[in-house]
């Protein structure tokens, strides 16, 4: 197996699995999220439907484009919202007085919340966002991309998702200083509501707002895939959104790595 | 009569403790502050590109959200630490409830106080204001005074789908994942007039799971959207709450009765 400076990546496919089987043992906590998403899925379905009715040509997008578009932002949000990200994982641990075992273990800090999380977001995906798309497609007449579109929302995607842990990774690192990340992440998570595009599209957000959503990373984790996959890119203009996100990709993995080295140097001071 | 007292007590320990911390509470009340701005600022883009939604036009909407913000916050500052029950549950700390010669409702409403309320209080009463100032509806006294039993209904209906919410873990030890869903379903359903989203849903946030009758039936009623057809239901916000009370507190003495402490 290769060995980069502790990236192992067999060792980060056990974390999966052990993730997996984590959140495999909570059947009703499973099966009440599967309700919640769907509950949330027929109503925002409703919400625009009861908009359309009014005004049918005010987003640009016809009817049906604009419910995959709200369905598929509920179905993505079960996934990547920040509750689920590493960082309650590691204030958790910060508080209970543990992380030190977390960071002293022989492999990449940042790798390992990579794989923990990436565990934990595969076991959502397959059991519940994906039976409710499949349920979406059904009830609530869920579109299906060209081929094209669907290769380019999967591209974009795994960036959405490397994106979003990256964010959620810094929050995580705050709190090792701060020791309590509550509020903060009360912030970040509206923030993150109004500006990723999850619920109201960003192309009609009115003036400043709408120049101001562009220049913030929180659009790569959910307007630019559900956008790709309703078909509101094509071809370059699809490439072109596909280059933010890696971009945004580079620079957080930068900001990340060296938010973290400043971090555990703090941190190993104060531990003594 | 000696519980009431005693609420005052345990409301004036809790206080003062919160009193310690006041940077937590000003960053709590910005919080929620911000929470708000962000949930109007979307109803406020979505119908700055539709105009109406339903027959509902900007003003009703903001009406209807200030509504719940003030139900909201009654609930949220006196009883938002319901879902507590369950680490005390858990940790086992419930059990010195039980041998205390004071209704452990008593103590479990009185052990916190919930500062992050005053955020939602405040931008209730500033939107309830925007509001009258901008539709200047002409309400006479007995409108006044259905509003203010409204709001205070309101909250009661929150708090007692929050007793019964805890109460499950009597029987199954976690129930704050339940309570959590429940609570962002509320949340979404509190924002939209519930007769956008069809036949069934109304159905079921009237008669299941009876969040409508918070702020959207009360809305109905003072904001004169009333359609031809007879709902006398309309009216019943009330009666749910003093039958949605009387559910909860009996759902919670069967629960009490068979709590038999965590481990062994």
């Amino acid at each position: 197996m290769r060995k980069i400076k502790g990236i192992d990546l067999r060792t980060g496919a056990a974390f999966m699995r052990s993730e997996f089987y984590n959140l495999s043992i909570y059947r009703v906590s499973f099966w009440l999220n599967f309700v919640y998403t769907f509950l949330m899925m027929y109503s925002v379905g409703y919400v625009w439907r009861a908009l359309y009715a009014a005004n049918p040509s005010a987003t640009g997008v016809d009817l049906s484009q604009m419910i995959s578009y709200a369905v598929l932002g509920v179905a993505l949000e079960s996934v990547m919202h920040p509750a689920r990200g590493p960082q309650s994982y590691i204030i958790e641990q910060v508080r209970k007085g543990t992380i030190e075992m977390d960071i002293l273990k022989p492999i990449d800090f940042q790798f390992y919340m990579f794989a923990k999380n990436a565990g934990h977001m595969a076991v959502r995906f397959l059991f519940l966002v994906l039976p409710s798309l499949i349920a979406a497609y059904f009830l609530f007449s869920l579109q299906l991309p060209g081929a094209a579109e669907l290769l380019g929302f999967i591209c974009s995607l795994l960036l959405a998702l490397l994106v979003s842990f990256y964010l959620n990774f810094m929050l995580g690192l705050l709190g090792m200083i701060t020791m309590n990340i509550q509020n903060i992440s009360w912030g970040y998570n509206a923030v993150l509501r109004f500006f990723s595009g999850q619920m109201v599209p960003l192309w009609i957000f009115p003036g400043i707002l709408g120049v101001v959503s562009n220049l913030l990373p929180f659009r790569c984790i959910y307007a630019i895939p559900m956008s790709i996959y309703i078909g509101n890119y094509s071809g370059v203009g699809m490439l072109g959104e596909l280059r933010i996100q890696i971009i945004w990709v580079i620079l957080l993995g930068i900001a990340s790595r060296m938010l973290m080295r400043y971090v555990f140097s703090r941190v190993m001071i104060q531990g003594g | 009569m000696e519980n009431i007292r005693l609420y005052g007590g345990f409301l004036r320990v809790a206080i003062l403790g919160k009193m310690q911390y006041k940077a937590d509470f000003l960053v709590g009340v910005v919080s929620v502050l911000i929470l708000n701005a962000v949930n109007l600022s979307l109803i406020g883009i979505l119908v700055y590109n539709f105009n109406t939604l339903g027959n509902w036009d900007i003003w009703d909407l903001l009406f209807l959200y200030s509504f719940w913000m003030l139900c909201r916050s009654l609930y949220g500052i006196f009883s938002g630490h319901l879902s507590d029950l369950e680490e005390l549950i858990v940790s086992g700390n419930f059990d010195a409830y039980l041998i205390r010669p004071v209704s452990p409702f008593v103590q479990l409403i009185g052990k916190d106080i919930n500062y992050s309320g005053a955020g939602d209080l405040l931008v209730g009463i500033l939107g309830f204001i925007l509001v009258k100032t901008q539709m200047d509806f002409d309400w006479g006294i007995l409108k006044w005074l259905y509003f203010g039993v409204c709001v205070l209904t309101g909250a009661l209906i929150q708090v007692a789908i929050n007793w019964i919410g805890a109460s499950l873990c009597f029987w199954t030890t976690r129930s704050r994942a339940a309570m959590h869903i429940a609570e962002r379903f509320t949340v979404l359903m509190q924002q939209y007039p519930v007769n956008i989203f069809g036949k069934y849903f109304q159905v079921f946030v009237t008669c299941f799971l009876p969040v409508a009758f918070i702020n959207y039936y009360p809305s109905v009623v003072l904001l004169d959207k009333t359609t031809d057809k007879l709902c006398i239901w309309q009216y019943f916000s009330p009666l749910v709450a003093v039958l949605m009370l009387g559910i909860a507190a009996w759902v919670w003495t069967k629960g009490v009765k068979r709590y038999a402490g965590a481990g062994n």
